[in-house]
């Protein structure tokens, strides 16, 4: 097997190492959530008895460890097990709101890695320019803000009370894809890409600057390399690499984001999933939605590995060279 | 591109280009992941074009999801107006959920306020509360108990038919009964102590049904512990096929549901064409999908939001449906005292809990559950503060230098946990230290049922009755207060076998007057439900037992 092979297929078994800390960890966490779903679903509408038959059909009695070998067998089996409330199997309702969830993340990506870029570029060259200072400026205050804070914020201003242009809330029928909706996805689109393009673009803006004050650049211009040329055929390449890193960040970053944005505009995704999950202590469904969760980070960081050992030509000639 | 002439790293060029072809390639990917998330069946333009936009009209009857809008039949968003009594649209309403835990089985264990609205519009049921608190008919003629209440024989009326067509039968009736008092479905409740095997058909919609001792309480608990819904014999809940003003169309637990109108109905048809229920738990997203006009009603508005709602569309205020009170357990000191437990009682300053905690929007208690009893309350007299006589009874109890108490407190209804910081300032006049001890909710529950001085909540149930057997005589399902007094059971048993009205209202009155002397209830209010509804909504009326008028979606209509 060649260097890079062995390399991707360690991290790969890192990548399952970490995802069984990770289910280990959460499996953990659960335990010391107070309350259990059966009384989550029942309140205070039931009595001793029947709380207790409840959680005897649920499971719940079951120690500890039994109760998660069981849900691990069934997970190695390609089964995610049943929610404890209603019972139906869980892959199918995570599979269908990791879907929505993809789409908002997909499109929020293609909107805003370009204007990460562009914006990026435009401050790293014009650098302390007056443009410049306004943009790093904004985008602290921006990242100073919690995402749910802009999420109101947005909501306020565009979905109710200073005027309804965008639609508030973003539930639709469960049969239905988001796309059939995109007018539900605007503000939640919006939030998500306002709450990344401050991180996007100081990332691009750095590594960028990085570049630029580097020898070959100061060399290039040194020989009468007009800027332009400079920037797109000696300065952008060389800041992929670290951009690729940062990107899958920015990825991870806005995984953590949609389980807020979701549950602020009810949007039916892995994240208010994950939420209502929690809330109901549905362990099974808590397990999976984390664990996909944490799968994506850690497939968005083998990603972004391997796409930098093919950018980086340091990279590739090391490993030629074995 | 023009030639490289820089020269400094030859195949530099070859290798940018890769680069870009590699970053594109990703972009690539991510389109398809994108357009394979789609099913490929639609995009942006389609379905704008055949979907009303629900953000940029107001008053629209339709979130514009449904295969109905679509069809353009009766859409309320085509702009005419439809007449009010003929009707047409979609009524969209946005619930407080019960996620995944939400159930279509009028049956089943969990049963939460979006289930039984969901069952009040599919489901006929034997009797339900008007909004009075009034147990009133639903499906059934009569309802009659014989002379000690140990068989009662139910009566349906005539010519209601299930959904599929079929006529509603007293095998029906029978099958029903037996499954809404299944023990292993964890709900006999409502039906006490039936003989399941005891549910003989009279008639063809007749039908007789024998209880193991008297239960001449049968019509409170059923409309107010509910398991009174009626369903086919051969009834599926993946397909569930009712009798009520609805008829099932789709259902996603802790999602939406929709149902359309029943028009073989045998009451007052429905006025809209379609019911769409919306389960959405954060109570600031139902606020901003009225607002934005995606729900025409929305069932409990935040107290921060109300000024907002009144703007800009309307509050619906139901009076008095949840009562609010402080549980102490009368066999735990210091409060299996009477005398501490009535200084408690007698320090706390009730208007001012309902005018800080409840912003006003509720009724003063009187530490009796069932505020709209038909039988009343008797000579029981309105508690009110006073503070001299709390300390002298806590003088007498041993206490004469002040008591030190812990309270455990939750918001398991909004403003419980507010409420408890309010009495622990108004304790303090009295020398009573309170400690609030803040929990969550999970917490709480947890060792719900065993505190000794807690926050809790009940929904009004109208009458006494079902309170006093679920939570007050010494055989109560829930025993909060651990109350246990033999004159107290000697009159609820009592009741059970009288069917006389004015014999059950003398018991009643003075089961009440016992608790209001003794019990361990410190119940200083009833909040209103409020909730919101548009300008296009008719017909939409308070009920002083639930939110959203008591869940009549027949009654209600859109205009505009």
């Amino acid at each position: 097997m060649s260097f890079r092979g062995r390399l991707v297929v360690r991290r790969l078994f890192l990548g399952v190492v970490t995802l069984w800390l990770v289910s280990l960890l959460v499996f953990a966490a659960t335990q010391l959530l107070p309350g259990d779903a059966a009384r989550a679903a029942l309140g205070t509408s039931a009595d001793a008895e029947l709380v207790e038959s409840l959680r005897a059909e649920m499971g719940l009695n079951d120690p500890a460890a039994i109760q998660y070998m069981d849900w691990m067998g069934g997970l190695i089996r390609g089964d995610f097990g049943a929610s404890l409330l209603s019972g139906e199997p869980v892959g199918a309702e995570i599979g269908r709101r990791l879907q929505n969830s993809l789409v908002l993340m997909t499109i929020a990506t293609l909107v805003a890695m370009p204007l990460c870029v562009l914006i990026g570029a435009i401050c790293a060259m014009k650098r302390d320019s007056f443009l410049d200072k306004v943009v790093v400026w904004v985008s602290l205050v921006i990242n100073a803000f919690p995402d749910f804070v802009v999420g109101i914020f947005l909501v306020v201003l565009l979905g109710t009370t200073v005027s309804t242009v965008f639609a508030p809330v973003a539930s639709f029928p469960p049969e239905d894809s988001p796309l059939q909706h995109l007018d539900l996805l605007v503000l939640p689109l919006a939030t998500l890409i306002i709450v990344v393009l401050p991180y996007g673009i100081r990332l691009v803006r750095g590594t960028l600057i990085d570049v630029l004050e580097s020898e070959y650049v100061r060399m290039a211009r040194l020989k009468g390399v007009g800027e332009r040329r400079i920037l797109f055929k000696h300065a952008l390449p060389n800041a992929l690499v670290p951009f690729v890193q940062g990107s899958a960040i920015l990825l991870a970053y806005l995984l953590g984001g949609i389980v807020i944005i979701e549950y602020l505009f009810s949007y039916p995704g892995l994240g208010s999933g994950l939420t209502n999950a929690i809330r109901q202590r549905d362990i099974p469904v808590i397990q999976s939605a984390v664990l996909v969760l944490a799968a994506s980070v850690v497939l968005f960081n083998l990603i972004a590995d391997i796409l930098s050992l093919y950018l980086s030509p340091r990279l590739r000639t090391a490993t030629e060279a074995q | 591109v023009k030639s490289d002439r820089t020269g400094l790293r030859p195949g530099r060029g070859q290798l940018g280009y890769s680069r870009y072809r590699i970053l594109g390639a990703v972009l690539l990917t991510a389109a398809m992941v994108l357009s394979a998330c789609g099913d490929g069946d639609d995009d942006g333009e389609g379905s704008s074009g055949s979907t009303p936009e629900p953000a940029q009209s107001e008053s629209e009857g339709s979130s514009g999801s449904t295969p109905e809008a679509e069809q353009g039949e009766s859409d309320a968003s085509s702009g005419s107006t439809p007449e009010p009594d003929q009707g047409g649209g979609t009524l969209t309403i946005a619930m407080g959920g019960g996620g995944s835990a939400e159930t279509i089985d009028p049956h089943f264990t969990v049963f939460s306020r979006i289930d039984q609205a969901r069952s009040r519009a599919l489901f006929d049921q034997l009797v339900v509360l008007d909004p009075d608190g009034k147990p009133e008919f639903g499906i059934v003629e009569s309802m009659q108990p014989n002379e000690d209440a140990t068989v009662w024989t139910i009566r349906l009326r005539e010519g209601a038919v299930w959904h599929d067509g079929r006529p509603v039968t007293a095998d029906d009736l029978a099958a029903s009964i037996k499954r809404a008092s299944d023990p292993d479905a964890g709900s006999s409740r409502g039906w006490g102590p039936i003989d399941r095997e005891g549910i003989t058909k009279v008639d063809d919609l007749t039908v007789d049904v024998r209880f193991n001792t008297p239960n001449s309480v049968l019509i409170e608990n059923l409309a107010s512990v509910g398991r009174a819904a009626v369903v086919p014999s051969d009834f599926d809940p993946e397909n569930p096929i009712g009798s009520g003003p609805f008829a099932y169309e789709s259902f996603t637990p802790g999602e939406r549901s929709v149902f359309v109108r029943n028009d073989d109905y045998w009451g007052d048809l429905a006025k809209v064409e379609t019911l769409e229920i919306i389960s959405m738990d954060d109570a600031d997203a139902r606020v901003n999908s009225l607002l934005s006009g995606q729900a025409d009603i929305v069932e409990g508005i935040p107290t921060g939001q109300v000024g907002q709602v009144e703007e800009s569309a309307n509050l619906l205020q139901s009076e008095g449906g949840l009562a609010l009170v402080f549980t102490m357990r009368t066999d735990t000191p210091p409060f299996d005292d009477n005398r501490v437990r009535r200084a408690i009682r007698l320090v706390a300053d009730r208007q001012q809990m309902v005018d800080t905690v409840l912003a006003g929007r509720g009724v003063v208690g009187n530490d009796l559950l069932g505020r709209l009893e038909p039988c009343g309350s008797g000579d029981v007299e309105q508690i009110e503060r006073d503070v001299e006589q709390a300390k002298a009874l806590l003088a007498e109890a041993g206490y004469p230098d002040g008591l030190t108490v812990e309270l455990s407190a939750a918001d398991l209804a909004p403003g419980l946990m507010d409420a408890a910081q309010v009495l622990a300032q108004q304790a303090k006049d009295a020398g009573i230290e309170i400690t609030v001890n803040r929990l969550d909710n999970g917490a709480f529950l947890d060792n719900w049922g065993e505190w000794t001085f807690a926050t809790d909540y009940y929904s009004e149930w109208a009458a006494f009755s079902p309170y006093a057997s679920s939570a007050m005589i010494t055989e109560a399902r829930v025993p909060i207060t651990r109350f246990n007094n033999a004159e107290f059971d000697a009159l609820y048993s009592d009741l059970l076998s009288t069917t006389e009205p004015s014999e059950r209202c003398a018991m009643i009155n003075e089961m009440q007057s016992i608790i209001h002397e003794e019990g361990g209830y410190l119940l200083w209010g009833f909040a209103n439900y409020v909730d919101g509804y548009s300008d296009a909504v008719g017909g939409l009326e308070s009920s002083g037992v639930s939110s959203l008028g008591g869940y009549r979606f027949n009654d209600v209509y859109l205009t505009e």
